[in-house]
């Protein structure tokens, strides 16, 4: 099983995070090729987490101050529907409320989802692109690439406040809104949401500056999981 | 395609057949060809059934070839080359042949092998189908083209570096699961992946490609995070009684291990005496030899028989006598068992049989509960018969003991048909003895006629006999493979083939009893059905029938069992007397 190239012939110079966070927006490779060669970094993948929270309870409460709740399907509705009834009294007497819970669990979401994804792109590159590379800095790749989404989720909150819709998405949807949330075109539309392609493609480069791999070979494996799973689990369910 | 290739192929099938022709005389290789003969004589005979019709339905041949393509392209893309035969590589690849014919003499068995299977498939289906020849010519074709796929995947795969290949397999593999995934969904409307995978907390395995507070919002996320959200002391006792129970057994397995490595004893001793035993009962188990007796190396001397009886091929009995009063614990386990059947055949013949007495006389002699009573002391003598199979698995005092021995056995001066007798003998008569602790009572409770009860003290030994043959084939042919060197150890497969055998020596029997039934039914003015029970009309044929028409339809199956004993015994003779051929072999 060879390793990850090392590029000590070729190191880039040390950047700080904030020239970090911005770059990956423009030059990803670079970014990574830094994140490879440098030990890895607490605040690297700390930071850029945080920012991704942030930004995702600014998104949220714009949802919220929309009023409806995102239903994908009828199931989902269904299961919302029972399930607040029979949550109301409990959020009542409790200590949190519902918005609150969404607080907590969109930062918790947050780093959960960048350690879960770190998982899967260090598990293809081990499993099916045969390679070793260490799981910490396929953390902070995730983590970096996580200010995409970041972007994204601000992006998301300005097209609900212009359009008063809380179901507008920078997608494919955009143009098919007068479609019910829980059909299958509408779904599929929602998958290619501009920043979540963007999200995949810096993903797929992270993933070939960690391995060693063509960016063909690395796409292949993550465009498969993070685009074509999906859509075809719309397809298929 | 070249003539020297062809002619080749012609040769070298020609030899195969032959050598699978005369591979025919090993039982095990008839077995499992005559298994697949009877399952596509099966197969055959009912090809008028509606199941064969779906078969070849659009839809079902469409899936099948979409399966096919997809499952050869795997097939092929995974080998990475063609398999050649070794001495092929020395032959033809040195020899001057190109490139395409070498590939086309390659292909020459999977054209015969898609000629075959074209024109079993078009004779299955033929009843079904408009032009059963075109179909055969077109399956034939399909499959042809299936084989072109494969071969050229294969050698396509041959030019990839391997990492390449690896990461194309991955990718192949996926592919085709969701083709076939949503060809069976727009098709047949099959839904391979259940709703809720569309649900918001599923997407979250896509994260970052996802909108995070979608999941944050999505109420099942919401229910589960109110369930521990503190709500009073139901909340407590909910949470931190299952994290106090975990944490007292996490200290609990903290304070086990410090207390185990705290102990100053002996590792290395003991473990290597333990070894030494786990590491003969696996070889023992492997050769095919008792554990239980694995730990006994020496036992206590016997006096020299002093009958007759144990005299030449007799002293083979008396030492497998000798083995089995020193086994104990088979001996146990058999008491055990027929204790346990026995008594409970006992006990249920004391209840029936109490009630009966205590009901009225002319309710005893009607013709339902004469019946009724007479075939329930016929189910019962049925159940003692089924402990045979499970008595004759505890006693091994046979080839299962002997098979190590068998090179000494051919060196001794005796019939090859006598020692299978006395090999047998010693496992039949202990089956028959603890048979006989249930079937005595039942002899007395039931007071079955003389020719019922003459049926049923021969048929038992016939039973036994079957069985026991059936077994020993088995147990002796492992014997020969481990003698000529193959030690293995016995497989589940085999196994399985020869439980199925030793019910299937019971068919011609059986067979028989049914044939003599109903011919000796019509006889009797007794119509044989199946509520014939129920429709008692003519009682004095129905009584004349059970007293006479079952011994005689029972007494002509015990001839043909004992026929077909009698050719176990003979095939296990041979296959004794061929027991040093192997070995050379």
């Amino acid at each position: 099983m060879p390793a990850a190239p090392s590029n000590s012939s070729a190191v880039p110079a040390s950047s700080s995070l904030v020239k970090k966070i911005f770059d990956v927006f423009a030059c990803p490779g670079e970014v990574f090729d830094e994140i490879v060669s440098a030990p890895p970094c607490f605040a690297n993948w700390l930071v850029p987490t945080l920012l991704v929270a942030l930004t995702s309870l600014i998104l949220l409460r714009a949802l919220n101050d929309g009023g409806i709740s995102v239903t994908p399907t009828p199931q989902a509705g269904a299961a919302q529907h029972t399930s607040f009834d029979s949550a109301a009294p409990q959020a009542e007497v409790g200590s949190l409320d519902s918005q609150n819970l969404s607080v907590v669990a969109t930062c918790a979401l947050a780093f959960g989802g960048t350690f879960w994804s770190a998982f899967l792109l260090w598990f293809l590159g081990r499993a099916f692109l045969r390679t070793r590379f260490s799981y910490l800095k396929t953390v902070e790749v995730v983590a970096l690439t996580g200010m995409i989404v970041a972007l994204g989720a601000i992006v998301t909150a300005l097209l609900i406040s212009i359009s008063g819709d809380p179901a507008t998405r920078p997608a494919l949807s955009f143009f098919a809104r007068h479609l019910p949330a829980a059909n299958p075109v509408r779904l599929f539309l929602d998958t290619l949401n501009f920043f979540h392609l963007w999200t995949i493609i810096v993903l797929a480069i992270g993933l070939s500056r960690l391995s060693g791999v063509t960016f063909k070979e690395s796409a292949a494996c993550v465009f498969g999981y993070w685009l074509v799973a999906r859509l075809a689990l719309i397809l298929l369910a | 395609m070249n003539r020297a290739l062809l002619y080749l192929w012609f040769c070298l099938l020609k030899r195969r057949l032959l050598d699978f022709i005369r591979s025919l005389r090993r039982p095990a290789t008839l077995a499992g060809f005559a298994a697949v003969l009877w399952l596509l004589g099966v197969l055959f005979w009912f090809r008028n059934e509606e199941v064969f019709r779906h078969l070849v339905e659009h839809r079902i041949l469409m899936t099948g070839a979409l399966l096919m393509v997809v499952a050869t392209l795997i097939k092929g893309f995974w080998q990475r080359g063609l398999v050649f035969e070794p001495p092929d590589i020395e032959f033809v690849f040195t020899s001057p042949f190109t490139q395409r014919q070498i590939v086309c003499y390659r292909l020459l068995p999977n054209y015969l092998y898609a000629l075959i299977q074209g024109i079993v498939l078009a004779a299955l289906l033929a009843p079904h189908l408009a032009h059963p020849l075109l179909m055969a010519v077109g399956l034939t074709l399909f499959q042809i083209i299936c084989f072109h796929l494969a071969t050229a995947a294969s050698l396509f795969a041959g030019t990839l570096p391997e990492d390449l290949h690896h990461r194309l397999r991955c990718l192949m593999l996926g592919a085709a699961f969701l083709l076939t995934a949503l060809y069976f969904r727009a098709a047949w409307g099959v839904r391979f992946i259940p709703a809720f995978a569309l649900s918001p907390v599923a997407q979250l395995m896509f994260y970052p490609a996802v909108t995070l507070p979608e999941v944050a919002r999505s109420p099942a996320l919401q229910q589960w995070a109110l369930c521990l959200s503190p709500t009073g002391d139901l909340w407590l006792r909910q949470l931190w009684l299952p994290v106090l129970y975990l944490a007292a057994l996490a200290v609990g397995a903290g304070v086990s291990l410090w207390g185990l490595f705290q102990l100053k004893a002996n590792l290395f001793e003991p473990s290597l005496a333990i070894t030494s035993r786990a590491a003969e009962r696996r070889l023992r188990l492997r050769q095919g030899r008792d554990l239980a007796t694995a730990g006994k190396t020496e036992a206590a001397s016997a006096g020299l028989p002093t009958l007759s009886f144990f005299g030449g091929v007799g002293a083979i009995i008396w030492k497998n006598l000798l083995a089995a009063r020193r086994s104990q614990h088979q001996l146990l386990v058999a008491v055990l068992l027929t204790a346990l059947n026995a008594g409970g055949l006992v006990a249920l013949l004391r209840h029936i049989h109490a009630e009966f007495h205590a009901a009225p006389a002319a309710q005893l002699s009607s013709p339902q509960v004469v019946t009724a009573l007479l075939t329930f002391h016929l189910g019962l003598a049925f159940w003692m018969a089924i402990l045979a199979p499970f008595l004759q698995r505890i006693f091994p005092f046979d080839f299962r003991r002997d098979g190590r021995h068998l090179l000494d056995f051919r060196t001794l001066p005796l019939s090859p048909l006598w020692l299978v007798l006395a090999e047998v003998a010693v496992p039949v008569a202990c089956v028959l003895l603890c048979q006989a602790a249930g079937l005595i009572p039942l002899f007395i409770y039931a007071r079955f006629d003389w020719p019922m009860l003459l049926l049923l003290i021969f048929a038992y030994p016939a039973i036994a006999l079957a069985l026991s043959s059936v077994w020993n084939l088995y147990y002796l042919l492992s014997a020969t493979r481990r003698a000529a060197g193959h030690a293995q150890s016995p497989s589940a497969a085999g196994t399985v083939m020869v439980v199925f055998v030793s019910f299937l020596v019971f068919v011609p029997a059986v067979w028989t009893a049914r044939f003599l039934a109903r011919f000796l039914s019509e006889r009797a003015g007794v119509v044989l059905s199946a509520d014939s029970l129920q429709g008692l009309v003519n009682f004095d044929a129905w009584l004349r029938f059970l007293h006479s028409g079952i011994p005689l339809s029972g007494a002509g199956a015990l001839g043909v069992q004992y026929l077909v004993d009698f050719l176990l015994l003979l095939a296990l003779a041979r296959l004794f007397q061929r027991a040093e051929v192997s070995h050379d072999s």
